[in-house]
């Protein structure tokens, strides 16, 4: 069987991320089959094959009503077990990274996280790209197991658009898995904001330079005449949760590719500035010089930002005639 | 409750070099340093023996010499040390990481949670902890920020994209935690010093049950092709003017030129 004959199987717990993984499957000429996991599969599965799966697995089970790594991965490598796929593409999501190697380790397979970059090599090999060390370096990889399990990382392939004269098969399938020893007590849903930093073109964004939360509101003015979004280091979401996570920018958060990213009160570790790589411009603002920041921008602007922020919204009314 | 909590030498990614003719990064000899959440979950595990008595084992893979953080282990307040040590482990992939870990905890025995940070400093994978639940068939649960033990169940609350999520399982269970679930303690100059006398095992592939082959590179089906060192070059220019409100719009006027604000 040629490489290409083996099928790529796609999964993830979030529907932008699944269509992103069919057109990634698709990419790599390989035969893409969605495996849709719940306990009472839907008209989702037609979506699924409008989205580019040529074939839907439909897995089915009281168990499976909501997303638990135990049952789920469970059902993911059971089947995996009986088909052998050439590999299977989960989304490097918080509930992805934690589906993922309990795939790969049941199966006894590699599991390569957070891929970047995924295509074939001459041989049609899979390689897989990965940032290591914190940004530092970016890896090439590849796996020497008859099947694997990635993590890709959210935007690196662009969803099809959907197409409803495509035909795609439709294969239910039995699978017995054990029900979850992990109970979910209650979840805090927050409601979902419009923010969209993933595709801002600006992003004004703060760090533990700012004392309180109230603060904020200066890199919301910035951004508010510049037509931009808001966005943070990890601290302020995860610890102090004065935002929320959709806006933490780095290693453990989110990718930006913004025309311009201001970095006020951020000192730019290299977690952070994983997350902002892709910016055209970045402009700092901090009271320290040798701030790592500072030579990781463009623009570096030395002094404390409560009195440069509010000169600087000053400044892009003057200019901008807002 | 018998605890193992697993940590990782981690190499210090702020000082690798980079070799100039190749452009890649420079591995072999780069400066080490605990995995910074690593710290998190060494707490938790301290802080549960204090309140639920048992004991701390702290586990690292480690290939190379790892006295200086295994000490560091030690002094925050676990009871003994297992070093998994073999020159064969070189390049071992999160697999097989996870395959020595859980073959340790297993030789261990009774242990009633496993510990991990939420992802090492410098792989950020988030791999090896699930890996080794599923290896040792145990719930797991990742990014908790808080964790409670009734004498029955483990609460946890875990930080995920879309808000808080509160879940509960029984002993024993595999947790991965934040880096927000606490503030690790400094050790004290005494309980430095009170490390000597504590226990440092020293396992090898052979005392796992491992062969050669089954570990390190040649064990793992991740193979490093190659790591490119990352450059992102900017223009580093420092913003002047007279006072604040120059400097301002200087930079906002540089920003114009750019054609990034409009
Ligand atoms: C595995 C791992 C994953 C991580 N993931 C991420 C991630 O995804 N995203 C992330 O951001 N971090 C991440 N971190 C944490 C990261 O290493 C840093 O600790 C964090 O980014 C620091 O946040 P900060 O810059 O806001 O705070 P600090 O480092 O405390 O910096 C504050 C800065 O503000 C400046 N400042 C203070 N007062 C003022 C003032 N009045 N005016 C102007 N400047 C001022 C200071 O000079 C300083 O430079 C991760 C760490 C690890 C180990
Ligand atoms: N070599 C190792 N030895 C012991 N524990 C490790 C090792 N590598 C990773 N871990 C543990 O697994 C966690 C996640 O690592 P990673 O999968 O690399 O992101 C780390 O924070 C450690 O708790």
């Amino acid at each position: 069987m040629s490489k290409t004959e083996r099928e790529i199987w796609v999964f993830s717990e979030d529907q932008t991320t699944f269509n992103e993984l069919l057109a990634g499957g698709r990419s790599l000429g390989s035969k893409v089959c969605a495996v849709q996991i719940g306990d009472k599969p839907s008209e989702e599965t037609k979506d699924l094959i409008n989205m580019g799966a040529d074939k839907v697995y439909v897995i089915e089970g009281p168990q499976l009503s909501e997303f638990q790594p135990e049952p789920y991965s469970e059902a993911l490598f059971t089947l995996a077990r009986r088909k052998r796929p050439e590999a299977i593409l989960l989304g490097a999501t918080r509930r992805g990274r934690e589906l993922a190697p309990r795939v790969a380790a049941a199966m006894g397979i590699g599991c390569v996280a957070d891929c970047t970059g995924l295509l074939r090599d001459t041989e049609g090999t899979l390689v897989m790209e990965r940032v290591a060390y914190a940004g530092k370096g970016l890896a090439t990889l590849k796996s020497t197991s008859q099947s694997l399990v990635c993590t890709v990382k959210p935007r690196v392939f662009e969803p099809l658009s959907s197409d409803s004269t495509r035909v795609g098969e439709i294969q239910r399938e039995v699978v017995e898995v054990k029900p979850s020893r992990v109970t979910l007590v209650r979840r805090e849903q927050k409601p979902k904001g419009k923010v969209n930093l993933p595709e801002a073109k600006i992003v004004v964004s703060g760090g533990r330079g700012f004392k309180k939360k109230e603060d904020l509101i200066l890199l919301q003015e910035s951004a508010d005449i510049l037509g931009g979004e808001i966005g943070c280091s990890r601290p302020l979401s995860s610890d102090l949760g004065w935002l929320p996570e959709e806006h933490h920018i780095g290693i453990s958060g989110i990718s930006i590719k913004p025309q311009l990213y201001i970095a006020a009160g951020i000192s730019g570790q290299l977690h952070h500035l994983v997350g902002i790589r892709d910016s055209r411009i970045v402009a700092a603002i901090n009271t320290d010089k040798d701030a790592p920041i500072m030579a990781a921008s463009d623009y570096a602007l030395v002094g404390d930002l409560y009195t440069l922020m509010p000169e600087l919204a000053k400044a892009f009314r003057e200019l901008l005639k807002r | 409750m018998d605890i193992v909590v697993c940590f990782k030498q981690a190499i210090n990614e702020s000082e690798m070099g980079v070799d100039k003719q190749s452009g890649r990064l420079l591995l072999e000899g780069a400066p080490t340093k605990m995995s910074e959440f690593d710290k998190n979950a060494i707490e938790e595990a301290v802080k549960m023996k204090e309140l639920h008595g048992g004991t701390v084992t702290a586990i690292t893979v480690s290939p190379v010499e790892a006295k200086k953080v295994i000490k560091e282990a030690l002094a925050m307040g676990c009871d003994r040390a297992v070093h998994l040590a073999d020159q064969s482990f070189v390049h071992s992939d999160t697999l097989v990481t996870a395959s020595l870990l859980a073959a340790a905890i297993r030789k261990i025995g009774s242990v009633d949670l496993i510990l991990f940070a939420e992802g090492s400093s410098d792989i950020y994978s988030c791999q090896v902890g699930p890996s080794v639940a599923q290896l040792l068939d145990l719930p797991q649960i990742t990014y908790a920020n808080k964790l409670t033990f009734d004498g029955n169940k483990l609460v946890a609350e875990r930080n995920m994209e879309e808000g808080l999520e509160v879940v509960e399982t029984h002993l024993p269970c595999v947790v991965t935690v934040t880096n927000e679930i606490n503030v690790p303690r400094f050790p004290t100059l005494m309980q430095i010093m009170a490390t000597s006398k504590k226990e440092i095992l020293e396992w090898n592939a052979t005392a796992l049950g491992f062969k050669p082959e089954q570990v390190g590179n040649q064990g793992s089906p991740i193979q490093i092709l190659k790591i490119d060192a990352l450059t992102v070059r900017r223009k580093n220019i420092l913003v002047d003017g007279g006072n604040d409100s120059e400097k301002a719009m200087n930079l906002a006027k540089a920003l114009q030129k750019e054609g990034v604000i409009q």
